[in-house]
């Protein structure tokens, strides 16, 4: 049994690891809380649902298209909302508080359009489970896994080995500095966004696959943020390690203590975790970002 | 240039005031009809309390017997159980431009008002301040909402205010205050909830064999915590066996630490109680998942929608679940009818719960048409005195005086079978 609970608490923080992800890119750069990254992860799944409906798209395209609309969107919402913001020397806070109207308007805006319900993820290979001895492991969670994994590296290789990834850690360390030592922020903004758009687009499309397509399923990315605090904001080694605790704290409480005890006991240990380490797990500061 | 800035900003606030107007949860179209048929005013008080006479409609505008009648009705309109708020305002929607265009009621307009109260999740405030605004604006009543945390806040400030209160709200507080009186303005519009699953546990004590039984609950909601508790006090009362039991929290969507917990007690039979669908979809799939798929679900009224089937058919093979009548008869064909191009629009499904809420509609119909008044306390009058009348999912035979509880209804026991709804039987509520 603990084998199984084991591997359903890496199920459930692999999908909180890449949201966490996704937080600590953006506030790597600008040191804010993109609060509208939960719809953004929606807005992929359905994405990845249409695609699969109406044109009858495989699998794996499907997910590439989430990854794409997600990224876009994400990246809309840079130059549409955030930019205009930052040229205007708006606080950082204002910056967040337009991420929380994001956050809720948009979930509701596609309820209007889309209707409430939830809708099955179209894919009969997703449904699948592998079974090693008595442990199940469902083949959507082994995918999520391997796709995690990879998307990780890649964002590793293109942050340490690239041009504009340099440009991205400068940016990290301080984002006035490098403007004036002539990096284009803003072509980094749009990198970021579109880059964390990209992991909230397949985190949405794993959660899909595990559960269900549904226009409030974004509030999931709240624990994404979490994770990504007590990772060290802008910590992406970080983000990846505390989700998958919480996602396996979480699991660990709900089957052997009680769902009553889950969030407090779960969240009061991250606020110890934070009192003794108050820059987060692996957080030590500005120039240990990334 | 001073000036045009300041004549910007008067205009800009200007619009703001106009947008938070129009953004504060009324979403009829004001009236334009005034068509007015005065009827006799004459107070008739005896059914209610003293003390509510005395504040009845004291912290608002008296509902007027001319003019429009304004009916406010409270739903989930937003967030993650927007198809329980959504759904029956439609419905209702639909009804009440139908009624306009027929002249009416008492030959006046129905200005039908809509609140979004969140979900179930949402903190029981935002219904309050929806009806503290319809008991202000004169509502003749106040239709909904469906979960009792809620139904029980709004019942107290309408029993205050002397307005009428038809809740879907299923377990008893929301008719019967905490001292056990009867809430005179409130009246249910479908079965207690607890009555519902009694039934369904005494099927499964009788019917199934005496099974060995697990529950899995949501510890949030007091409809929720009455079921389980209902279910496992009957269950058990007859002599059936409750192996273990487990909880989860609202808007949880990963079952599977609880199921394997579960699993380790062999239960046959799961009861799972619910407010929202999904969480039932979820759990079969992920009992399906676990390769529990020999675990069957046993669970109420909210289980019978086609959305679930679309979730989760094929791992719901076998489930269980009492509810309310058959969607499927006829009955119910034309309101399926009307329905579907909405259906078509946004992929949600005609369900019970909105049924239930739709049966809000027809007992207000029935109170203000016997009546031939908008007074609260003759419209309390002609639902005390009935003796029974047909509602949207079935008739009744009346109020229980005591509770506000409708009698003689039934329920009908559907299970799954080949990713379809099958009837099982229809059964009476279990007397003493």
């Amino acid at each position: 049994m603990i084998v199984q609970q084991l591997i359903t608490g890496i199920s459930i923080g692999s999908v909180y690891a890449l949201l966490a992800v996704g937080y600590a890119l953006v506030f790597s750069v600008f040191n804010f809380s993109n609060f509208g990254f939960g719809p953004v992860m929606m807005l992929g799944a359905f994405g990845a649902l249409f695609a699969i409906e109406k044109t009858h798209m495989a699998l794996f395209p499907a997910i590439l298209t989430a990854l794409a609309v997600a990224g876009l969107i994400s990246l809309l919402m840079e130059i549409t909302i955030y930019r205009p913001m930052r040229q205007k020397k708006a606080l950082k806070v204002y910056l967040m508080i337009a991420a929380l109207g994001i956050n809720t308007c948009v979930p509701n805006f596609c309820i209007q359009v889309w209707g409430g319900a939830v809708r099955p993820f179209p894919s009969d290979w997703a449904k699948a489970v592998i079974r090693i001895g008595g442990v199940v492991v469902p083949r959507a969670d082994v995918l999520a896994a391997v796709l995690s994994i990879i998307m990780l590296v890649l964002l590793w290789c293109f942050l340490f080995r690239t041009k504009l990834g340099l440009g991205i850690r400068a940016s990290a360390f301080d984002s006035n500095t490098a403007g004036l030592m002539g990096i284009n922020v803003n072509r980094v903004a749009a990198v970021i966004f579109l880059l964390s758009g990209a992991t909230a687009g397949l985190a949405g499309c794993f959660y899909g696959m595990k559960y269900s397509v549904y226009p409030n399923m974004g509030v999931v990315a709240t624990k994404g943020f979490v994770s990504a605090t007590v990772g060290g904001l802008g910590s992406l080694p970080g983000a990846v390690i505390s989700g998958l605790l919480l996602g396996f704290l979480e699991t660990i409480i709900s089957a052997y203590v009680s769902t009553t005890y889950r969030d407090l006991v779960a969240y009061g240990l991250l606020v110890i975790v934070l009192i003794i380490k108050p820059n987060g797990l692996l957080g030590q500061g500005a120039h240990d970002k990334l | 240039m001073k000036k045009r800035k300041k004549f910007l900003a008067f205009l800009l606030a200007g619009a703001t005031v106009f947008a938070l107007g129009a953004c504060s949860g009324n979403t009829s179209p004001p009236p334009t009809k005034t068509e007015t048929n005065v009827q006799d005013t004459k107070e008739e008080t005896k059914d209610a309390p003293k003390e509510e006479q005395d504040t009845g409609n004291a912290s608002g505008k008296a509902a007027s017997e001319d003019g429009p009648i304004i009916i406010g009705f409270l739903g989930w309109s937003s967030g993650a159980d927007a198809m329980y708020g959504l759904v029956p305002q439609h419905l209702l929607e639909t009804y009440f431009k139908k009624v306009n265009a027929e002249g009416g009621w008492l030959g006046r307009e129905i200005d039908f008002r809509t609140y979004d109260i969140s979900g179930l999740d949402g903190d029981f405030s935002e219904a309050v301040n929806a009806a503290n605004k319809l008991i202000q604006s004169g509502a003749v009543a106040i239709l909904g909402p469906s979960n009792s945390t809620q139904g029980a806040a709004v019942a107290e400030l309408c029993n205050r205010a002397g307005v009428l209160h038809i809740p879907s709200s299923a377990s008893q507080l929301a008719t019967v205050d905490d001292q056990g009186n009867v809430r005179p303005y409130t009246y249910r519009s479908g079965p207690v909830n607890t009555d519902q699953v009694s039934t369904m546990a005494a099927y499964a004590y009788y019917e199934l064999n005496n099974p060995k039984v697990a529950v899995l609950y949501e510890t949030t909601q007091v409809d929720t915590v009455d079921m389980a508790n209902a279910f496992k006090d009957t269950f058990t009362g007859y002599g059936g066996n409750i192996v273990a039991e487990a909880t989860y929290q609202i808007n949880d969507v990963e079952f599977r630490a609880q199921l394997t917990s579960l699993a380790q007690s062999e239960p046959d039979y799961l009861f799972m109680p619910v407010m929202g669908y999904k969480e039932a979809g979820y759990v079969a799939k992920q009992l399906s998942e676990l390769g529990l798929s020999h675990i069957k679900l046993i669970g109420n009224y909210v289980y019978d929608t086609e959305d679930l089937l679309t979730l989760a058919g094929a791992e719901l093979e076998g489930c269980i679940f009492a509810t309310d009548g058959d969607i499927d008869a006829p009955r119910f064909a034309q309101i399926k009818e009307e329905y579907e191009e909405y259906r078509q629009a946004t992929g949600m499904s005609l369900h019970m719960p909105g049924l239930k809420a739709f049966n809000e509609a027809k007992i207000l119909e029935y109170a203000i048409l016997t009546s031939g008044s908008t007074n609260p306390d003759e419209m309390c009058k002609a639902l005390n005195e009935t003796s029974g009348f047909d509602m949207i999912t079935s008739p009744n035979k009346g109020y229980d005086p005591d509770t506000h509880n409708l009698l003689g209804l039934e329920f009908t026991i559907k299970s799954v079978k080949d990713g379809s709804f099958e009837i099982l039987g229809t059964y009476a509520i279990p007397t003493e």
